[in-house]
């Protein structure tokens, strides 16, 4: 195999979708006066504090995430507002519910917030603002916790009643579904 | 160090399907599914929640549920389905059949996201999808059209136009399909009652008020031609399919080639199809339907489908091409790999649609739980299904269960290979299409070719229900 002389955007594409597939945990790639290196439970550095994060990390190519490779912000306002680079687009695979690495909580009495429709979940009105909400936080009913984004439509998510946010079930940027748990919330009363 | 599964169907840096996003459900979910498994595509299985755990939602590389059960809020939402594709990073969508397939809205805004629409260019699904225009444009290639009226405009020209053509005729609209915005009209006072409110039933059917009227041919026969394009130029064809068995202008018996028709005819019916997508620039695969009248061997243009047809799978099996597959090469911009010299039809298939209708009582479609799913098996026999044990019947789809597909080495072996597959499917739970189907296999008038649209309602219906008594 020769060495190419020089790396192309797709080529690089390729090398992380192959990467995500793969049965790899980490890797480091030099060529071309670049250096890339990926890991699918976060930087390599970091991978045992992420693991300690996650006791239970999915065990399938869908969680995968590439966190060291993104020098783009998480925010991409320019594009159609969803990730479609490799890059992104394997951060926003983990849709499935619980497949975000979040410290267990007590959600025993909590309801959950869904998503109205497919989209983007954003947590902040724009990008390099404070989220709209933090776990720990108390909200009003009606309060606005997020946006979930359809063809650049915004769709405010609103809290159902006045509570704690005990888990923000999606990460920024994911691509979650229809009916997909986003927040939890314990009620304040009753 | 890639593996299979990523290879792309690619022809140029520019023009590579690596994640085809799925936007359709039930079998056309799976079988599309299937064909970009064998070309190492990955797929994405679009969904809304009750299809949430079914066989493409499981089979694909990944699913999406992108709304509610009804159509309008999912599989027909176009922010939605585009969310889920740029969202996935898919590069192409396949539209499958019905849904979004032929909504030219939809194509276009697929290019203008930059995926690739697996289907023809926007531009002719819009020409095609208009039929008033597919009409004028089967004209101007010299191919014979049903005489009819343009659009008419009040029910003053519809009388003096179908004065001119002759009682009966057909009131169409002209955004209908697939049977959709169409009657029967015998006379005149009928059509002065019926005109007003076809107009109205168009406009909120379709969006599109207008309409037209075209000579009804009594003893008509459904032939189609399957057409294939390329981005460079080509077109042939894959022989015809005779789909004249049908009620409520649904189709539920499809075969091919097209049994009993003069040579010369069938020739040249074959030579329009391909004229038509000629002019239209095709490139994909489409249907080119067009009517037969037993009486007069005359046939004529009906409509142009600019998308996979349910019943492709008869022309697969003689023509020993995999349609999905050669949609996904000519969307990838890939020449077609064959010339028409190259294509042999071999035998005969026949399809029967299974779905969850009760001959019994009028074709009526029963939603409910299939709490056993046992397909047939056997020399020359597919079957394209999404069903398994346990599948529910929900009321906001199709009742289409499976496709069954008989191949043989002429026409009798393959009816008779179909009579014993529908025999051996297993199936309980919801009443299902397959005992009429069997039935009308073994009648004299189907094994004679002789069959026309009107038959299962005048004969077919009648001779099953005196069979089952």
């Amino acid at each position: 195999m020769t060495t190419p002389e020089r790396v192309t955007y797709r080529e690089v594409r390729e090398i992380l979708r192959t990467f995500r597939d793969s049965g790899w945990a980490a890797m480091t790639l030099e060529m071309d006066g670049m250096r890339i290196t990926v890991g699918k439970d976060g930087p390599p550095a970091a991978r045992e504090r992420s693991l300690a994060e996650a006791p239970a990390p999915v065990p399938q190519a869908a969680s995968a995430t590439v966190s060291a490779v993104t020098h783009t912000p998480p925010l991409d306002t320019a594009g159609t507002g969803i990730a479609a680079d490799a890059g992104k687009g394997a951060d926003t695979v983990p849709a499935a519910q619980g497949a975000v690495p979040t410290a267990p909580a007590d959600t025993t009495g909590c309801i959950e917030v869904t998503s109205p429709t497919v989209g983007a979940f954003w947590v902040a009105p724009s990008p390099g603002e404070p989220p709209f909400v933090q776990v720990g936080q108390k909200v009003e009913a009606g309060e606005q916790l997020a946006i979930v984004e359809v063809m650049k439509l915004m769709n405010p998510i609103v809290a159902p009643q006045s509570g704690e946010i005990v888990q923000i079930c999606a990460k920024n940027a994911d691509l979650v579904e229809f009916d997909q748990v986003l927040f939890l919330i314990r009620p304040s009363d009753g | 160090m890639a593996s299979p599964s990523i290879l792309p169907v690619t022809v140029s840096e520019d023009v590579a399907l690596r994640r085809v996003l799925v936007a359709n459900r039930g079998e056309i979910a799976v079988r599309v599914i299937r064909a970009c498994r064998e070309l190492g595509i990955e797929t994405v299985a679009v969904t809304s929640t009750v299809d949430r755990d079914g066989l493409a939602a499981r089979m694909a590389d990944r699913a999406v549920c992108i709304g509610p059960p009804p159509a309008g809020d999912s599989y027909l939402s176009i922010p939605a389905v585009l969310t889920a594709a740029l969202g996935t990073g898919c590069d192409a969508v396949h539209p499958g059949y019905g849904f979004l397939s032929e909504n030219p809205e939809f194509a276009a805004a697929c290019v203008a996201e930059g995926l690739v629409f697996v289907g023809p260019r926007p531009d002719a699904v819009a020409e095609a999808g208009d039929k008033a225009r597919a009409r004028e444009l089967a004209r101007s290639a010299g191919i014979p059209v049903l005489s009819g009226s343009p659009v008419l405009d009040s029910t003053e020209a519809a009388v003096a136009a179908a004065a001119e053509l002759g009682y009966p005729v057909l009131v169409k609209a002209a955004a209908g399909g697939g049977g959709r915005g169409m009657s029967v009209v015998e006379n005149e006072a009928e059509l002065r009652a019926r005109w007003s409110s076809a107009a109205a039933e168009a406009q909120s059917a379709f969006g599109d008020g207008r309409t037209y009227i075209e000579r009804f041919i009594r003893n008509a026969r459904h032939i189609e031609v399957q057409v294939l394009g390329d981005k460079h130029g080509s077109v042939i064809h894959l022989g015809e399919r005779d789909c004249t068995l049908q009620r409520r202008h649904q189709k539920v018996i499809e075969e091919s080639p097209a049994p009993n028709l003069p040579e010369e005819v069938r020739k040249a019916i074959r030579r329009s199809g391909v004229a038509f997508a000629q002019a239209l620039g095709l490139d994909s695969a489409g249907t080119v339907e067009f009517i037969y009248d037993a009486d007069t061997d005359e046939f004529a243009f009906l409509e142009f489908n600019a998308r996979i047809q349910v019943e492709h799978p008869v022309t697969e099996m003689v023509a020993g091409v995999d349609l999905v597959a050669e949609q996904l090469r000519s969307a990838a911009g890939i020449p077609l790999r064959f010339t028409q010299d190259d294509i042999h039809l071999t035998g005969h298939a026949v399809e029967v649609r299974i779905t969850t209708e009760d001959p019994a009582r009028g074709f009526l479609p029963n939603p409910g739980t299939v709490t056993r799913w046992e397909p047939p098996t056997g020399e020359g026999i597919r079957v394209d299904s999404h069903c398994e044990s346990g599948y529910v019947v929900t009321p906001y789809y199709d009742s289409l269960l499976a496709k069954i597909v008989a191949h043989g080495p002429d026409r009798d072996t393959a009816a008779d290979r179909m009579v014993t597959a529908l025999e051996d499917l297993g199936v309980s739970g919801v009443p299902t299409t397959a005992g009429f189907a069997r039935v009308a296999l073994d009648h004299p008038d189907f094994r004679a070719g002789t069959v026309t649209t009107d038959w299962i309602a005048s004969r077919g219906l009648p001779h099953y229900l005196e069979k089952i008594s």
